[in-house]
């Protein structure tokens, strides 16, 4: 093979491993997050309680917006680490679980088992999932004190993520 | 309609879906209900639990519930446009199942036709090279050239064949 094939082969081959390469890089299943940077969706939803609850009314502090249901059973995985971190964050951090296509009572029932200790917010026809991008659950959004969403975890989160996100936005003073 | 036969003929093939997906609804709006724009619109947005799948012909209730987004916005007014804006603005260009012809997704649109006048200008050096001349459309029927020695030699192997 003299030089010039070789030159033209390496010019067909190298694009195409780049291009394999970046592609077994990505999980395809990942939706990407263009919310991260950007001011949180505005929301206004009803806890189980019967409270009505706006997003902005929480501003000033951090945020930890999980959306779960009681049929995922990743949920349940991580919701000993949000019980957890909700303790550990009390007065600091507001903790806001949205629940995602699931019956109001099923997950009444479910939290008075296994208690998760902040306020559940019913999100009818998931128009709050949508407004977030929400492609499935869990899925958390970490939203600093001016409304800014500063993280987003598609699947469990992990204490590292928690307490090193919120140790972070803390430390700065909730400054974006 | 396709993809809603070949859907439906798998849906008891495919294995069950993940706990972290989306809870599947009891069945797809009917395709009747929906105005035809509104159906069209739901043909370019993914289904961000389905595999490839238009949110329009997804089961999944997240993908009826974006449906429901869509036929409220068609209803308020808002434009094609403006409703792939909204989720674009929430699930980012992946969630248009025709990339837009710009920034990177140009790409997408450009590279099949470079590609193949790349290979039409690599295939037509490579006819040029082997025929060693202009390549025409007889030129495979003329008569290649050779050398004067190559044509003694030719000719002897001729003479040995025709004895």
């Amino acid at each position: 093979m003299n030089w010039r094939n070789a030159l033209i082969a390496a010019l067909v081959v190298v694009p195409l491993l780049i291009l394999l390469a970046l592609g077994f890089g990505h999980d395809p299943r990942e939706v990407p997050s263009v919310l991260t940077g950007h001011p949180a969706p505005e929301l206004t939803l009803t806890s189980l309680t019967g409270q009505t609850v706006r997003l902005a009314d929480l501003r000033g502090k951090p945020v930890v917006v999980n959306f779960w249901s009681t049929w995922c059973e990743p949920c349940k995985t991580e919701a000993p680490l949000l019980r957890q971190a909700a303790l550990a964050y009390g007065g600091r951090v507001h903790f806001v679980g949205i629940i995602y296509e699931d019956e109001p009572d099923r997950v009444r029932q479910y939290l008075s088992e296994r208690p998760l200790g902040y306020m559940q917010l019913i999100d009818p026809k998931s128009l709050t999932a949508i407004d977030f991008g929400v492609a499935g659950v869990p899925e958390s959004f970490i939203i600093d004190a001016a409304g800014i969403i500063r993280h987003k975890e598609a699947g469990m989160l992990s204490a590292e993520v928690i307490e090193g996100t919120l140790d972070r936005l803390l430390g700065e003073g909730g400054r974006p | 309609m396709t993809n809603t036969l070949f859907f439906a003929a798998m849906v008891g093939l495919a294995p069950p879906p993940p706990a972290s997906a989306s809870h599947a609804a009891p069945a797809p709006a009917s395709v009747e209900a929906q105005s035809p724009e509104v159906f069209a619109i739901g043909e370019q947005l993914r289904c961000p639990v389905c595999q490839g799948m238009p949110i329009a012909e997804s089961p999944s209730s997240m993908a009826q519930d974006m449906m429901q987004r869509v036929r409220d916005m068609h209803a308020q007014g808002k434009s094609r446009e403006e409703i792939f804006n909204y989720f674009v603005a929430r699930y980012g260009e992946w969630v248009l199942l025709s990339p837009r012809a710009e920034g990177f997704s140009l790409t997408v649109w450009l590279a099949p036709p470079l590609a193949l006048v790349v290979g039409a200008a690599i295939w037509w050096w490579w006819l040029r090279k082997r025929t060693g001349g202009p390549v025409s459309p007889g030129a495979s029927a003329q008569a290649p050239r050779f050398s004067a020695a190559d044509e003694q030699y030719l000719r002897e192997i001729r003479r040995e064949v025709e004895k």
